[in-house]
């Protein structure tokens, strides 16, 4: 079988590439060899694989096969710092400026990231220690991804902000990644007892350009803490990714997440989150938009384990053309979560008749006395709503923009910073219609005009 | 002057899973100033007629033409047709979520000023204009900043057509029983707003199954639709007649 012959080859290149690690020198040694025996005895997940069954390997194969050749590990292309402060000058928030971290190709670069801020420590493995990151390293359902991670930990940078801080300027963290590059992303976030934190983490690629990520997030709010979290993935349009972050949730913690997908030929993450400590909160919220042969996947696995917790997912999706989404949603109430309050909610909007999605909403209830919840829908748009609109005027296509901002505004107003929203809603409607932006700017400036209503009057 | 003529207009609704003649060769012709009625038993085509002309597109005309204001209607898109004057208040007016109905209602009169090459109004002064509609149906200013129709109350959701129908000023109106489902208070709103709105250069045809809205909107003309056309015209005395004696007489 030729997909067989095309993971055989993926998996070997990723074993030569690993091999030429000086793993006996690092500093986490048993670490990296614990991921290599990993990696060596056993196998890139397959079909057969739950999580997997809806992926499309061809996408993942055809960059990997770009990006190794047979003598070379990399062809990666080497971007000159002219090029990248330019680049970061295009992708950083105006309110994230002075509370920036870069990494290229997976790699954190302190000399691009601009960062001042006594209360969050920033450190990677040549400044700290190496216990934080081997402490947050837990097992997780994608273990290859994550060893293979591991393997090239050198380049993660750790964030970590103190006991009893409240970060009031909003973090950015911005990955750029360039053609042929196989990029190792990792980080691990820890907020301590009583703080919180905002952060959007965004995720582009230099134009056209073809490469794959592997990012790995490992992220821990401790007692009383809380995490707001957006990830905005606007990777080159033939990129792979794969991402899989763990959130491990104590006592009365809090945790935010907004996350959307507008970019790359073929993206996956793997998404869970343990509520391991009673009163914890789990609010994710999802927004997919994909065009063209681009195919998207969401899998979210949030674990009750402990009683009094609440969790949320509502994850939306806008498929047009010829793409294919997945939500792979599930809520795993353990024996003892008693008093567990857990939705789950999946809408699609599918814009043409080749347009696909997979849609598994799902629970796994081990205990009694919950309430749990949850559902998918699946929809065109509404004809007469359509036509409602066109009567009072909208042409055919203010009345299409209209309609789908309206199916769409929910998660995107999740976003807190302006410049983050309004980065988020054009790439959205990027992906669906080409003349969006004059009835689009009306729709999404709800806020300015009510600010200007309330100004007038007073 | 007319602003509509209607002749000879045979319509089908056009679905997948209906295929059925419901005008069957109607004529009607409405002048500058002039309230009509339209009054008839449920299915005999008032909602059809309403929707035909608004252009909902699962109707199809086999027959007959529609004269709007020297234009023929029929040859324009449901957008053109209501930006060039034509205003349909539905029935049931649809909930569009996250739409703020402050917006809606300036782009849906920005549609109509940049169709017809006028300035589009700015914000600011939009809101000037919109205050005084308001003020006219008793609505509080809170209701703009509300998402359009979303979790309305039927009665809200009225007011809410008959603001747009006040904001968009329209040659004709078409008020498909906007009187249903209206307690009478918001009744008495309601028609203030129509009367608000009616003047010697426009005109108002209502569709309704009551005669208690034609006390507060006194029509010139009262038409019975019956299997799909007009079969009996009279003046309001009409209206109450059938009230009392029901559709038998005619």
């Amino acid at each position: 079988m030729k997909s067989n012959q095309d993971s055989i080859k993926f998996e070997e290149s990723i074993i030569r590439t690993a091999s030429k690690q000086d793993i006996e020198n690092s500093s986490i040694k048993d670490l990296k060899k614990k991921a290599l025996e990993f990696i060596s005895s056993n196998s890139f997940p397959n079909k057969k694989n739950e999580d997997w069954k809806y992926y499309d390997f061809k996408d993942l194969f055809s960059n990997s096969s770009n990006i190794f050749s047979d003598t070379e590990t990399f062809r990666q292309e080497v971007l000159d710092k002219k090029e990248l402060v330019m680049l970061v000058d295009k992708y950083v928030f105006r309110e994230s400026s002075e509370n920036l971290i870069v990494t290229v190709n997976g790699v954190y670069r302190e000399d691009l990231s601009n960062f001042n801020n006594k209360d969050i420590e920033i450190s990677n493995l040549s400044n700290s220690n190496s216990d934080q990151l081997i402490n947050t390293d837990s097992s997780s359902k994608d273990q290859y991804l994550r060893s293979l991670n591991t393997l090239f930990i050198e380049n993660a940078f750790f964030i970590k902000v103190a006991k009893n801080k409240k970060i009031d300027k909003t973090l950015q963290v911005l990955h750029i990644s360039n053609q042929n590059s196989f990029n190792q992303i990792r980080s691990a976030i820890q907020i301590e007892e009583g703080s919180s934190l905002d952060m959007v983490i965004s995720y582009v690629g230099l134009e056209d350009s073809s490469y794959i990520s592997n990012a790995v997030i490992d992220c821990h709010l401790a007692k009383n803490s809380n995490l707001n979290f957006t990830k905005i993935q606007n990777d080159s349009s033939n990129s792979v990714t794969l991402y899989s972050l763990d959130v491990k949730q104590e006592k009365d913690s809090n945790f935010d997440f907004n996350s959307f997908h507008f970019g790359a030929k073929s993206s996956r993450d793997q998404i869970t989150v343990d509520l391991n400590g009673t009163n914890s909160h789990a609010n994710l919220n999802g927004l997919y938009v994909v065009n063209q042969n681009r195919k998207t996947h969401q899998i979210i696995t949030v674990n009750h384990n402990v009683e009094r917790c609440t969790s949320k997912q509502l994850f939306k999706g806008i498929i047009s053309d010829e793409a294919r989404a997945e939500f792979n949603g599930m809520i795993e109430v353990k024996r003892n979560a008693k008093l567990t309050d857990a939705k789950q909610l999946n809408n699609n909007l599918l814009l043409s008749s080749k347009a696909h999605i997979d849609s598994r909403p799902q629970l796994n209830i081990l205990t009694d006395d919950v309430k749990c919840a949850h559902g998918s829908t699946i929809g065109q748009l509404n004809e007469e709503e359509l036509f409602y609109l066109q009567s009072r005027g909208f042409n055919k296509s203010d009345a299409f923009v209209t309609l789908t901002y309206s199916f769409c505004q929910e998660i995107l107003n999740k976003i807190k910073l302006d410049s983050v929203k309004n980065y988020s809603t054009n790439l959205a409607f990027n992906n669906i219609s080409t003349d969006s932006n004059s009835a689009l700017a009306k729709l999404a400036n709800n806020d300015k005009f009510k600010k200007s209503r309330y100004a007038k009057k007073s | 002057m007319s602003i509509i003529e209607i002749k000879n207009l045979e319509a089908i609704i056009d679905t997948e899973e209906s295929k059925t003649q419901i005008l069957k060769g109607l004529n009607l012709t409405i002048n500058a100033g002039e309230v009509h009625a339209i009054m008839g038993p449920n299915g005999s085509g008032k909602s059809t007629l309403s929707k035909v002309l608004a252009g909902h597109p699962d109707y199809k005309i086999t027959k007959g033409e529609v004269i709007f204001q020297g234009k023929n209607l029929l040859d324009l898109d449901p957008d053109e047709r209501a930006n060039s004057g034509l205003f349909l208040a539905f029935q049931y007016p649809v909930e569009i979520p996250g739409v703020n109905n402050l917006n809606f209602l300036r782009m849906a009169y920005n549609s109509k000023m940049k169709f017809n090459n006028q300035e589009e109004m700015d914000p600011l002064d939009f809101d000037d204009f919109i205050e005084e509609k308001l003020n006219i149906l008793k609505m509080k200013p809170e209701f703009l900043e509300r998402n359009l129709n979303e979790g309305f109350s039927g009665g809200e959701k009225k007011k809410n057509e008959i603001l747009q129908l006040l904001t968009l000023n329209p040659s004709l109106a078409i008020l498909d029983e906007t009187d249903s489902g209206l307690d009478i208070d918001a009744l008495r709103v309601v028609s203030e707003g129509i009367n608000a709105y009616k003047s010697k250069n426009n005109a108002v045809l209502l569709i309704t199954h009551y005669q208690r809205l034609l006390d507060y909107v006194e029509p010139d003309y009262v038409h019975v639709l019956s299997g799909g056309k007009i079969i009996k015209t009279g003046d309001k005395t009409l209206a109450l007649e059938l009230e009392k004696e029901g559709y038998a007489i005619v």
